[in-house]
């Protein structure tokens, strides 16, 4: 009959198991890739698989000292630069589609919004003649121009949700305490967003580093980035394991050294709509 | 027989006890009203009457039966919801098919049924409605009417009026009060609303933090409340407390706060001297028993007026007396009262007959 | 300090192929120097649309908004010294209750150590010294509420603007922070306009109160005046809980009694009454010309302006006790109307608890008197009050 209530703790620790499991397989090819790329050649192709061994930094060394430094400096800055100029420009784009009155304004935002979603293919030939026409083809710039053709539309979908959210009563509250348009969005909008715009700002440098298909195209040697500069670790001898497992960890490096410096906002950005 | 009884009921959610050691009886036919703010566990209570909160000691018992153990569905319970929880797809006369469906009546019953709900509610022109094509009142009805077809032996309500705004919850308060005894269904009836309660309740049950307060009718609750948080609960507004103290000169026992000293009934007086651990007390006075006057008349003391406001069919004068402010309740056609300006001063004396003690440590009422 | 007037003030919304709404209509009104003016109405009247006109976050369709006689419609919010408390508060989770007492005075490049004494000023008022650092998310709801009033007030602007203030407070905070917004407002003097859906806290707070409905100004009175002489049956149904009984009736030419004492008797579905010249005499509204045999009108009382008595020796209403409610020194008896049925023959009165009415209980047949002052008419067409 008297029913004791169950051990708070105890309930709590198992919640957690099935929380730790599934981190454990998300996480599982990163440490696997971070593991490979300290392994000896030798222990690379082990079965069943080592997961004790002496660790060696011959790999990094390698790769260190080869071309792919200077395609993975490229991708940073591409992504980089790509990522702020989108987040610049989409950030006041949804602004404006969130509070101005626009006529057509819903067919435009869905026009902006299906440059998200065209394939890539269909646009690779058009952006390589234009490029070319224009003397672009391989440059640094043009990588960046394109990659912003696609992260400023996703950024206005996404932070035009994040403005819609925010009440409109606090910023005619600051219009009443005798701020102008400027002065209301930077001073009310801006900052209630931030957890928006950090979101895009990860998703966009994501987006440009992942990318392949168009910097194989639209790169060749000057400006190529790191997915296309890891091809090189398919020599004719065979794929160098080691070599492209320290590659890709350096590439992945950026993405988390940013996540771990937005965190704070990524997760209010997942939670927003808890306004006061 | 219908009745429902709570036996030293105790809900515990997480490691929270919600209702402590609660007991009461709602008789065949009546109509309960569980009262208490927020937080004061009067839902989770209701909610142990229908089998959704989970009951760890005590027990529940409908027309005499141990129900505790026994599922929801299995209870004969008909519950009306606050949101009102219509299904949207469907027309008022599906909502109130639904749940008959569910109990497989044939379908000439089902339409009778629905007729006759119909009929009291006096939806008739609106049974092929959805809800979003009615008004909040008219969603009320549907809510209540899903809940009458199915005929059930026990009603009970969460704030079923809350979503309503002020002058369609007094009508339909009245509106329910005359179809549940018409009915004749046991019924509990949830809300935070004082006036609702005093209203609607042949008995109110007064909750908070998950404990009973008081058990009475409306008169009693008012006019004799067991504490300083029932008092101050009921009334608009409600009672006006002072801190006070008990003196005794000749044999009359008096309370005397600041400049002001109320003798009380000798007998009660007495008793109250006599029981009350401390000379220390708490005041309690009603709005409508402060009397005011403009010259000193005797057993008055100075005040002054905070504001007046007026509200229609009476006013309020908010007096700041002895360091706080008290609301008084006047008649609206007390041309003085309503000429006041706020620091003017003014004369106060408290009703004897209608003052209040109150032990100042456990809010406990004396006499 | 400020005196506020609007001229044939006239809102439109929509247009241009959508279906336009005209949500204020012709609005004329001054509101005087040191007034607290409460604009009350149900939802969808205009009051919110004609405050928000006056704080310039609406742009009139046509109209004028002066205020000290400047003409103020083409000036940015911001720019017209008027401060307003919203009804979510609108606080801004980035900053601290500082930052929001600050935030209007950076605005205007008030210096440094005048916001700092500022503040210090208007948190002391407004008991909130001790929170100048907590954030909006740390503070309770009337906490939250008084910062919003002194972000308002530390501009000592010309005119205070309130979207109801008191909605998201529980009812006993709503009751203290009333009194509290009164007597501030009286001792600082401000021109004040205060919105509500709520008859209570406009009849409790203000100095002069515009009832409207439909995006028209039905009446500006005080609490009393429009309590006691409505001046068309909107008001008179709006205002009041529970509100007015009404009932059509009709004059016809008194069948008992003295011709030259009552000439005349208001007739309904349920009973007839009598219409003595003195009550028409003291009504003092000139529609009482049209008080004349066959006139179509909407009787109504208040329900304390109805005494319960027996059911025989008095003229007027009869009927049957449906529903007693409680009421702490009061109840309110409905009682259903002989010769009626339809729910506007059921009519409350209410009535002391401890009084001759003290022992009334459902099923009793019952007798209601009028008070003499308590008989009102209204037109049935035009619905303006003509007694």
């Amino acid at each position: 009959m008297n029913a004791q209530p169950r051990s708070g703790r105890f309930s709590q620790a198992l919640w957690y198991l099935p929380v730790l499991l599934i981190t454990a397989f998300f996480t599982f090819p990163l440490i696997w890739i971070v593991m490979t790329a300290l392994k000896p050649p030798i222990d690379v192709f082990a079965y069943p698989p080592k997961f004790v061994f002496s660790p060696t930094l011959d790999n990094y060394r390698r790769v260190l000292q080869s071309d792919y430094m200077g395609s993975l400096g490229n991708s940073v800055i591409i992504a980089l630069v790509s990522a702020a100029f989108s987040v610049v420009l989409g950030t006041l784009t949804a602004y404006g589609f969130s509070r101005y009155p626009l006529r057509g304004k819903d067919n435009l935002f869905f026009w902006i919004l299906s440059l998200r979603m065209l394939p890539v293919i269909a646009v690779i030939v058009p952006y390589f003649l234009l490029f070319q026409r224009v003397g672009l083809t391989d440059t640094v710039v043009a990588m960046m121009l394109v990659y912003s053709v696609f992260n400023i539309s996703f950024t206005v979908w996404l932070l035009k949700g994040f403005f819609d959210e925010v009440p409109r009563e606090m910023e005619e509250a600051a219009k009443m305490d005798g701020y102008g348009p400027w002065g209301v969005f930077t001073r009310v909008a801006l900052p209630l967003v931030i957890p928006g715009i950090a979101t895009a700002m990860i998703f966009n440098v994501v987006q440009s580093i992942n990318e392949f298909l168009l910097a194989f195209v639209l790169t060749q040697r000057k400006a190529t980035t790191a997915p296309i500069a890891l091809l090189n670790f398919l020599t004719p001898m065979g794929l160098d394991w080691g070599g492209i497992s320290a590659a890709a960890s350096m590439l992945v490096a950026p993405v988390i050294i940013l996540a771990i410096i937005v965190r704070k906002h990524l997760i209010r950005g997942m939670s927003f709509g808890q306004l006061e | 027989m219908t009745q429902i009884q709570l036996e030293n009921v105790r809900v515990t959610y997480g490691n929270q006890d919600i209702v402590h050691d609660v007991s009461f009886t709602v008789e065949s036919g009546e109509l309960a009203v569980l009262v208490g703010r927020s937080g004061s566990g009067k839902t989770s209570l209701l909610r142990a009457i229908t089998g959704y909160a989970p009951v760890v000691a005590g027990r529940v018992l409908i027309g005499g039966e141990d129900v505790t153990r026994r599922p929801a569905a299995k209870r004969d319970i008909a519950m009306v919801f606050q949101n009102y929880a219509l299904y949207p797809h469907m027309t008022v006369r599906e909502n109130w098919a639904f749940p008959l469906q569910a109990a497989k009546l044939p379908r000439a019953e089902r339409d009778a049924r629905i007729a006759r709900a119909a009929e009291t509610l006096q939806m008739r022109r609106l049974l092929d409605r959805y809800p979003r094509e009615l008004s909040g009142g008219q969603q009320q009805r549907v809510a209540m009417g899903r809940a009458l077809v199915r005929q059930p032996q026990i009603f009970l309500l969460d704030e079923p009026l809350g979503a309503l705004d002020a002058k369609l919850r007094v009508e339909a308060r009245s509106a329910f009060k005359t179809l549940q005894r018409e009915l004749g269904t046991t019924t509990v009836h949830v809300t935070h609303d004082q006036t609702e309660a005093q209203a609607l309740g042949s008995k109110i049950i007064v909750l908070d933090e998950g404990t009973i307060q008081q058990i009475g009718t409306p008169d009693e609750i008012y006019d004799a409340p067991a504490n300083r948080f029932v008092a101050g609960l009921f009334g608009s507004p409600p009672m006006n407390f002072l801190d006070a103290e008990l003196t005794r000169q000749n044999g009359d026992v008096g309370v005397t706060c600041g400049q002001m000293t109320i003798a009380l009934p000798p007998q009660v007086g007495a008793h109250i001297f006599d029981h009350a651990p401390s000379r220390q007390v708490t005041l309690g006075i009603r709005p409508e028993a402060i009397r005011q006057s403009p010259d000193a008349i005797e057993g008055s003391a100075p005040a002054s007026v905070y504001v007046t406001e007026p509200l229609g069919h009476n006013v309020i004068v908010d007096i700041r007396f002895s360091d706080q402010i008290i609301r008084a309740r006047g008649d609206r056609d007390d041309d003085r009262l309503a000429n006041l300006q706020p620091d003017d001063p003014v004369y106060i004396r408290f009703d004897a007959a209608q003052v209040h003690v109150f032990d100042r440590v456990t809010g406990q009422r004396f006499g | 300090m400020a005196t506020l007037k609007l001229e044939l003030l006239n809102l439109i919304y929509g247009g241009k192929g959508t279906p336009s709404m005209h949500a204020v209509r012709d609005v004329d009104l001054v509101v005087g120097d040191g007034e607290f003016c409460v604009f009350l109405g149900p939802s969808g009247c205009g009051k919110t649309s004609t405050l928000r006109m006056i704080a310039g976050l609406e742009t009139p369709t046509s109209g004028v908004v002066r205020l000290d006689g400047r003409v103020i419609n083409d000036l940015y919010p911001g720019e017209r010294d008027i401060a307003m408390v919203f009804q979510s508060y609108a606080l801004y989770p980035h900053l601290t209750v500082r930052g929001h007492l600050e935030l209007p005075l950076r605005a205007h490049r008030v210096p440094k150590e005048e916001r700092e004494r500022r503040v210090t000023e208007i948190a002391d008022l407004l008991q909130i010294a001790d929170l100048l650092e907590a954030r909006p998310r740390q503070l309770s709801g009337g906490q939250a509420q008084r910062t919003a009033i002194g972000r308002a007030l530390i501009r000592q602007p010309k005119l205070f603007l309130l979207d109801e203030p008191l909605t998201n407070l529980d009812a006993r905070l709503r009751l203290e922070t009333r009194a509290a917004l009164k007597r501030l407002q009286n001792e600082l003097g401000i021109t004040t306009i205060y919105v509500t859906h709520d008859q209570e806290e406009a009849l409790s707070l203000a100095d002069t109160i515009v009832v409207m409905n439909d995006g028209r100004v039905q009446q500006v009175a005080t609490s009393r005046e429009l309590y006691g002489h409505p001046s068309n049956r909107f008001v008179a149904g709006f205002i009041g809980t529970p509100p007015m009984n009404f009932l059509a009736a009709t004059v016809q030419p008194s069948a008992n009694g003295h011709i030259d004492e009552n000439p005349l008797a208001l007739v309904t579905a349920a009973f007839s009454l009598p219409l003595s010249a003195t009550s028409i005499e003291a009504s003092g509204v000139s529609g009482r010309s049209r008080l004349v045999p066959g006139a179509a009108l909407t009787l109504g009382v208040r329900p304390e302006d109805l005494i319960v008595g027996p059911p025989d020796g008095v003229d007027g209403p009869r009927g049957r006790v449906v529903v007693v409610e409680p009421q702490g020194d009061e109840r309110i008896i409905s009682v259903a109307l002989d010769g009626g049925d339809s729910a506007e023959t059921v009519w409350k009165v209410r009535a002391p608890k401890h009084g001759p009415s003290a022992k009334v209980a459902i099923g009793d047949v019952v007798g209601l008197a009028v008070r003499p002052r308590g008989l009102r008419l209204f037109d049935k067409e035009t619905e303006e009050r003509v007694l």
